[in-house]
């Protein structure tokens, strides 16, 4: 487990700190949409994008 | 999905309204068991919470058509209705659901109905009691449920134990995969990388070239476009995979029908011999291949290195012949003279004396005698290095006769085998034997063709990765034109990177969830199994059984129904406790794995003693909550010992007959209670009795 804890950091650190802001807020996204068939969040995926990289 | 209460209403032989309480596993009892007669309704059971979750039923159910009680039907007016229901109250990540599933059938004549549309509702309940419907329509309800327990894997959770052994089937692995990415929360990971990846670099790209900045706009577009074709590639890949898994299963079945063939038995019980034979062989030989390259690896220097020991040899004994060797006086003689300051004979040396300098003189051709020294040893080293030279020659030599050998009972094997298929093809054995024969011809040729369809995607997108990268430093690389535009490029190079990210930690976790698996499994078989086999998981999210031949596994072929159960249930343990362990680590603030529950009818049926110990200890073990119905014969002594500490309720299903002086009482720890009651009813029905 702690292998595969650090490989996930690995790939986290190769982000920069808004990026890093952004995969964790895209992902909490997608998960509150898990429960819908075919979600299609391209609204407010791209408003957290406009929001974190500015 | 914890499971609180059941409530059945004219379900099958489940007369009127009928609850349960499921045992909760607080107190670590986590076993709720049913005993029931042949007929009792224990199959039934197990499909209350298919048929109510999935709107399904198990294919070992008879008359599925008729799902309403009979009794409840016979005593329904003409023109009335009987409803039929089935209602599941259960908790899934600290939510409490109900999820109900019912049927109306409108009596139409004594023996004839009408069956109104199915409907299914799933209320949520929250902490203060008031509940709401989940979803705007059925479907929607459906796809929640089915995110909590998605349907592929259902056959995991509820199952017939003496049928359990088709779930080690490759046939029964379509979509395991994707439900076991939803079961053990990675999906999640796959849908961002994707909406990242389509939607929101379109319309990055749309941005773009509203900024204004056509060059950019049309980068952001081919990328889109190619993700989108590597998508479609990766999905019609997955397609043929899925049609290799369902063809080898196809070709699996074939044989075995051929077994079953009068006249083709012996020879495909030879077929079977000689291909154990032929991955012995194979084993055997990939194990001398082995042996041979590291012998070579190892020492093949002295195949090289024999000019350098005859030079060696040549130069010692020339320096003898010189008289060079061996050296007249010992170095550190000389030291020992020059340290004390005197001969040996006590007269003392002077420093700078011309005594002091003829020992100096001594001591700078003392060299000789190390080297000497050194040679003595080289030598030793040479005559051995000879010896295994002639050893290492040798055995080369004997490694390759013996690959010669196998390579040619291999030859030998595989002649054999095609003659086999060509011998029962060509018709003699009857037309049945060669059309099965053709069947499995055409099954291997489409086997290939799926196969090389594979390779062919797999280089298409290999080239589209290189293409993606390409465009993705040459967007890097832009000169952009506007500030907007520049703001586009910046997003767009976050979101690959973040899309990126999001996959390779799908595949972190896919490989650990799989690795996992594959580790759980061979444990759980390693305890129960009585045979040397391993159980394992393949990248494809098959159960595999092999052998070790040679050195090297080899799938084991014709492994019997129990051993086949067991491998089964294995799986069916290892990802219960894979969801465990994940609900107790939690990522990112998500929610993530989560308790399952195994309901189980006859899960001893047709297993050894050995094999039911071993499964009845450590299954409510692995699983926070079993459901486990029986008959008499199937809990015997060692089941009950090992559940009985473990049982939170125990009801019996008990069977209302009109037959005569067919009572019969079962004994539960101790203690008599009906079975099997004579009833004035027309009808068959079963109670469903609480005795724990």
């Amino acid at each position: 487990m702690s292998d595969v804890k650090e490989q996930m950091i690995a790939v986290l650190k190769q982000l920069t700190p808004e990026e890093r802001k952004l995969f964790g807020d895209v992902l909490r996204l997608e998960a509150s949409r898990l429960n819908e068939k075919s979600p299609n969040p391209k609204e407010e995926l791209l408003k957290l994008v406009r929001q974190t990289i500015v | 999905m914890k499971l609180i209460s059941l409530e059945l209403t004219n379900f099958r032989q489940f007369y009127g309204k009928q609850t349960i309480d499921f045992a909760s596993g607080s107190d670590g009892r986590n076993i709720t068991v049913f005993h029931g007669f042949n007929g009792s309704g224990k199959t039934a059971l197990l499909n209350t919470f298919v048929w109510c979750l999935y709107g399904e039923l198990t294919p070992d159910l008879d008359h599925k058509d008729r799902l309403v009680n009979e009794r409840a039907f016979a005593e329904a007016q003409i023109g009335n209705e009987v409803p039929c229901r089935v209602a599941l109250q259960f908790e899934f990540r600290g939510e409490t659901y109900v999820a109900e599933r019912a049927e109306t059938i409108t009596k139409t004549g004594s023996l004839d109905s009408q069956k109104s549309r199915g409907s299914l509702s799933l209320l949520k309940r929250s902490v203060g009691g008031e509940t709401e419907q989940v979803g705007r329509d059925e479907g929607a309800r459906q796809h929640r449920i089915e995110q909590m327990l998605p349907r592929s894997l259902y056959r995991f959770f509820f199952f017939n134990g003496e049928r359990v052994e088709g779930l080690a089937s490759p046939d029964a692995y379509e979509n395991i995969e994707a439900g076991v990415k939803t079961l053990l929360d990675i999906e999640v990971y796959e849908r961002g990388a994707d909406h990242l990846r389509s939607g929101v670099t379109k319309a990055l790209a749309e941005e773009a070239k509203r900024a204004g900045d056509d060059r950019l706009a049309d980068a952001m577009d081919q990328l889109a476009k190619m993700e989108e074709e590597k998508n479609r590639l990766q999905a019609e890949n997955h397609q043929h995979e899925e049609n290799v898994s369902a063809l080898f299963g196809e070709i699996q079945s074939a044989e075995r029908r051929q077994e079953d063939l009068r006249d083709v038995a012996q020879m495909a019980t030879r077929r079977n011999q000689l291909r154990d034979e032929e991955a012995e062989l194979s084993g055997q030989l990939n194990q001398e291949s082995r042996s041979l390259a590291s012998q070579v690896s190892k020492n093949g220097y002295l195949a090289f290195g024999i000019r350098a020991l005859d030079l060696t040899d040549d130069q010692v004994a020339a320096a003898r012949k010189r008289g060079d060797l061996p050296a007249k006086i010992k170095p550190q003689f000389v030291d020992d003279l020059l340290a004390a300051g005197a001969c040996i004979c006590g007269r003392p040396i002077g420093a700078h004396t011309p005594e002091e300098k003829i020992l100096h003189k001594y001591r700078a051709s003392t060299g000789l005698a190390e080297l000497e020294e050194r040679i003595a040893g080289v030598s030793a080293n040479i005559r051995s290095l000879r010896e295994r030279r002639s050893e290492i020659f040798e055995a080369c030599i004997q490694s390759l006769k013996k690959m010669a050998s196998l390579r040619a009972k291999l030859r030998i094997c595989k002649e054999d085998l095609s003659a086999i298929n060509e011998r029962i093809s060509e018709g003699n054995f009857g037309e049945e034997a060669a059309r099965i024969q053709q069947l499995i011809r055409d099954r291997g040729a489409e086997v290939l063709s799926n196969k090389v369809a594979i390779q062919r995607n797999i280089e298409k997108m290999s080239g589209l990765e290189t293409a993606i990268s390409d465009i993705r430093d040459r967007t890097k690389k832009l000169e952009t034109l506007s500030a907007k535009a520049e703001l586009a490029k910046r997003q767009l190079e976050a979101v690959q990177r973040v899309a990126d990210a999001l996959a390779q930690i799908r595949d972190i976790q896919k490989e650990d969830v799989r690795r996992s698996l594959d580790e759980k499994v061979g444990e759980i078989w390693r305890e129960a199994a009585i045979k040397g086999y391993d159980a394992s998981i393949t990248q494809r999210y098959q159960l595999l059984l092999t052998k070790t031949v040679g050195g090297q596994r080899q799938p084991v072929m014709g492994a019997s129904t129990g051993e086949k159960q067991v491998l089964a249930l294995s799986f069916v343990g290892a990802m219960v406790s894979k969801a465990k362990e994940n609900a107790a680590r939690k990522e990112n603030d998500l929610d993530m794995g989560g308790f399952f529950p195994l309901v189980m009818d006859s899960p001893f049926g047709s297993l050894e003693d050995e094999y039911r110990t071993a499964v009845a200890t450590w299954l409510p073990t692995l699983a926070n909550q079993v459901v486990v119905m029986a008959s008499k014969t199937q809990w015997r002594n060692e089941v009950e010992k090992a559940m009985r500490p473990r049982i939170g309720r125990e009801y019996i299903l008990e069977l209302h007959t009109p037959k005569k002086s067919a009572d019969r009482q079962v004994t539960l720890d101790g203690k008599e209670y009906p079975y099997v009651v004579t009833d004035n009813g027309e009808d068959e029905m079963t109670t469903i009795r609480r005795v724990m």
